[in-house]
């Protein structure tokens, strides 16, 4: 089971909006609880009791952060101290998981090769561990809950499906957005009827995300995957190119899947957050970041980034270089000190390896240099008189922000960092623009394929436009007659159907971030 | 309300009609499991004269990366062409033949064993099971990529130029050691395929033509059990199966240098060594004939020359 | 609150604080910005800002801000 699968949305979803709608609307919440609970099934199976124990310990948490109990009789130091304790014990348990299930193997794998350059030889044998599925997901939802229920801006939840339908939900799932708590339970467990107009929208943007998914990424995987592969036989040309089409399936397949999962959400009557915001619009690397995987960037800066920067010993610290090196400099202290952390954190969750060890520091250091050159830029552009909002000054921001994202990807994609590197230094010792227009359509794909990606892409460019725009441009179809708008819905179907990169001749492609 | 559902009762039905339309354009005419390749493959061979063809080799990848035709043509005179196309399964070889049979007169049908091991049936069996079960009804899904054939005019010429064998050079040796371990077992042979054999089999033989079996060297695919299974048919057939496996070291087979997988496909260094070898087995045991003096035959001299193949 | 003004002049200057109520939504004020206000509001109306008042709701105008300094106060 998979969001791009037929599977998914010709029966799965169908099959549970009916049930769903046939229900009671009290009973309806456990209809979605079910279908969750057999979504998660049909792919981790017995894995399941990971979420349901996950499921527990996070409402117990939250109503022990909440007793009465704990506030009863005690100075409120003595309370905070209390609550963060218990706080501490949730988030411990959930991340202990975590590590256990995703980076044994890297960690002990690591400290062997530690142990070997200091003559000890130790045998360590990997272990496969079973992985259910969306766990780096739902645990940093699991994160915000308890953090919010201790920080105080959370009631703490008394009814337990409710904590159940947040963490489960199925479109969610795989590959997230991170919700917040107060952004999707209560409608979770509200049972609203559907509304025609949300199936209607929500099949559209399914059919919208289908089409970058099939059409584009799943034809793109195919030159890549060979790219990364064999790039040391091919030419630094190529291996550019491959780093491009990277980043065009990576973003396409992403946000083309947050297209199908937000608009089962909102057929159900739920808004899921969003997770990209024509993401190559931005202006810099920061900015990258908050329109590229946002649920991910709003969860570190909330949780970890607000946390650091304000943590006492950070403080002290900031303080301390204050009165030494004065304030130009300790105001890059606590925000550097979390940035770090946030960084750090960012590359791990990937994955355990080091590519996305490499990946999470080269966006620190992008963004710690953006953030100290940023006042001396501004007032070197003053001095020479070069205007900030003029389109050659923001084109050529594009452009730096597109070489930094590819640069990015190229090592997140990679299998190991010296791949990454090795690949990085072909572009510059072995380049030949000639090879690459030579083998141009030997990449695995050949004209048509490549013509169909690149048309699609434009189409992607196109919409992306628009939006920036602020054009709903599902509002402003449905304003069309009835010919116009039906012509326009049969040739998008269409379109999905005769060009997606499915069927015979082509092969399933996983979802990249459920890896995750 | 009843108007919102009977707007969209119609959208369906309208939606229904255009994907009914599209399917019989899109349908082929016969079973062919991948129809992308199958044209492809023909399209790549139209430009063959009819009846120039002395042998014809058939099955999966295994024979595009072992079987060089040209190289064969300028050693020992007699010209084939490699009808092989990746995953390739015995409802698309007998697809293959048929049409192959209606322009040319191959003496022999060199049939690589490794398809007779792949399903052979007409559905898919891993993969997307909904996904498969819709396509069996809706012919425009199963048959979408077809759109392809008819907005893309040529075949691949690369291909056409080499007589089917695809060149490739890359190295990733085959590290294990001996994979033909004796055994008295025989590996099972899908219903499906043996039917399918039958018919390849029979319409070989009605065209006046001889089915001989090949396994090319390829320690990540053969078995001493499936050797014995397609020895096993091979002699109820009465036909000859060549194993390769079994004289790679005479072939003089490096599996250091010779394999772009790890043995599971040969690379050109290694094609070249099959191909020496295979071609001097096939002209003699079958006494194929010499074209190499013949005026009419001159495009194969130039297609030699203009391939790179080097001896 | 003419103090926290100057304050929010000397970080982003260039905004009419008096009206403007979008300074997170608009990203006039990013993380960082919202770090060196908080330790610049910390030193000169001592009071502790926890990571929980680092809301939008909080910072979107010198309002707000000015309301959360006050009840931090008190606090």
């Amino acid at each position: 089971m998979s969001y791009h699968l037929i599977a998914y949305f010709a029966v799965f979803l169908p099959a549970t909006i009916l049930l769903y709608q046939i229900v009671p609307q009290r009973f309806r919440f456990i209809v979605l609880l079910a279908a969750d609970y057999v979504f998660f099934w049909l792919i981790s199976g017995k894995l399941i009791v990971y979420l349901i124990g996950a499921t527990f310990l996070t409402y117990g948490i939250g109503r022990w952060l909440d007793s009465p109990k704990i506030a009863q009789g005690a100075a409120p130091k003595t309370v905070t101290k209390r609550k963060r304790r218990i706080l501490a014990l949730g988030i411990v348990i959930n991340l202990a998981l975590l590590i256990v299930l995703k980076y044994t193997n890297f960690i002990c794998g690591n400290v062997t090769e530690l142990f070997r350059m200091f003559g000890w030889n130790v045998d360590f044998k990997p272990i496969r561990f079973m992985v259910p599925i969306g766990i780096s997901f739902y645990t940093l939802q699991i994160i915000s809950y308890i953090t919010d229920v201790y920080r105080g801006t959370q009631k703490a939840e008394t009814n337990p499906a409710k904590i159940a339908l947040y963490l489960s939900f199925f479109p969610q799932i795989m590959e997230g957005p991170i919700a917040r708590y107060h952004e999707t339970a209560d409608d979770l467990y509200a049972g609203r009827g559907i509304q025609f107009k949300n199936l209607k929208f929500g099949y559209q943007r399914i059919l919208w995300g289908l089409f970058k998914k099939i059409v584009i990424a799943d034809r793109l995987y195919y030159s890549v995957s060979y790219i990364f592969e064999s790039y040391a036989e091919l030419d630094g040309s190529i291996a550019l190119f491959g780093a491009i089409a990277y980043t065009g399936q990576l973003y396409m397949e992403f946000s083309g899947c947050m297209d199908i999962i937000i608009g089962s959400g909102e057929i159900f009557g739920i808004n899921l957050p969003e997770n990209f915001r024509q993401p190559f619009a931005a202006r810099s690397a920061s900015e990258f970041w908050r329109r590229w995987h946002i649920t991910l960037g709003t969860f570190f800066k909330d949780y970890i980034f607000y946390s650091v920067s304000l943590a006492k010993p950070v403080k002290k610290f900031a303080k301390k270089v204050k009165e030494k090196c004065g304030r130009g400099v300790s105001k890059f202290v606590a925000p550097t000190a979390a940035l770090f952390c946030v960084w750090i954190c960012n590359g791990l969750w990937h994955g355990a390896n080091w590519t996305f060890i490499f990946y999470g520091v080269y966006y620190l250091v992008i963004i710690f240099i953006e953030n100290i050159t940023e006042e001396p830029m501004e007032k070197l552009t003053k001095r020479l008189r070069i205007n900030r909002q003029s389109r050659v000054y923001k084109a050529l921001q594009s452009v730096k922000l597109f070489v930094i994202v590819i640069i990015g990807e190229m090592f997140f994609r990679s299998e190991t960092l010296a791949d990454g590197f090795a690949m990085f230094g072909r572009i510059f010792t072995d380049f030949h623009i000639s090879e690459y227009f030579r083998n141009i359509f030997s990449l695995k794909l050949d004209a048509y394929e490549l013509i169909i990606a690149a048309v699609g892409l434009l189409i992607v460019l196109a919409v992306g436009i628009l939006h920036e725009k602020g054009i709903c441009i599902r509002e402003r179809i449905s304003g069309w007659r009835i010919p116009a708008r039906w012509g326009f819905w049969y040739a998008a179907i269409m379109l999905v159907l005769f060009f997606g990169a499915y069927g015979s001749g082509y092969t399933i492609v996983d979802l990249i971030y459920a890896g995750y | 309300m009843y108007k919102k559902i009977i707007h969209s009762a119609f959208f369906i039905i309208g939606l229904a009609a255009i994907i009914a339309v599209t399917s019989v354009i899109l349908r082929p005419k016969k079973d062919i499991y991948d129809v992308m390749a199958v044209e492809r493959k023909l399209r790549d061979f139209a430009g063959e004269r009819n009846d120039s063809i002395d042998l014809v080799f058939i099955g999966d990848s295994e024979t595009y990366s072992a079987y060089i035709p040209l190289q064969m043509y300028e050693e020992y005179g007699f010209t084939s062409y490699v009808f092989g196309t990746s995953a390739q399964r015995l409802c698309d070889s007998y697809a293959l033949l048929e049409e192959v049979f209606k322009t040319q007169k191959p003496k022999v049908v060199v049939l690589e064993t490794n398809s007779i091991f792949r399903y052979g049936g007409m559905t898919e069996e891993g993969g997307d099971k909904v996904l498969n079960f819709i396509s069996e009804y809706i012919p425009a899904v199963k048959y979408h990529s077809r759109l392809k054939t008819y907005m893309t005019g040529s075949g691949n010429k690369k291909d056409a130029l080499l007589k089917g064998f695809k060149y490739r050079t890359s190295i990733k040796p085959y590290k294990g050691g001996e994979w033909m371990k004796a055994s008295k077992k025989s590996a099972e042979i899908h219903q499906c395929n043996l039917d399918y054999l039958k018919k390849i089999y029979d319409i070989t033989k009605e065209n006046g033509a001889r089915l001989v079996f090949a396994t090319t060297p390829a320690p990540a695919c053969q078995t001493y059990e499936r050797h014995n299974a397609v020895a096993a048919l091979a002699q109820e057939m009465e036909t000859d199966y060549i194993d390769l496996n079994f004289v790679s070291a005479e072939i003089g087979i490096d599996w250091r240098t010779d394999t772009r997988d790890g043995g599971n496909h040969l690379n050109y260094s290694g094609a070249k060594k099959v191909s020496g070898y295979m071609g001097a087995l096939l002209a003699e045991k079958y006494s194929l004939p010499d074209h190499r003096e013949d005026e009419s035959y001159s495009s194969w001299k130039q297609a030699y020359r203009n391939s790179g193949i080097k001896p | 609150m003419e103090k926290l003004i100057s304050i929010l002049e000397e970080i982003h200057p260039g905004v009419d604080y008096g009206e403007c109520t979008t300074l997170i939504d608009d990203h006039i004020l990013d993380s960082f910005g919202i770090l060196s206000l908080v330790s610049e509001i910390e030193d000169e109306f001592d009071v502790e800002v926890g990571p929980a008042e680092l809301v939008a709701e909080n910072f979107n105008s010198a309002e707000r801000l000015w309301a959360m300094i006050c009840r931090l106060k008190e606090e």
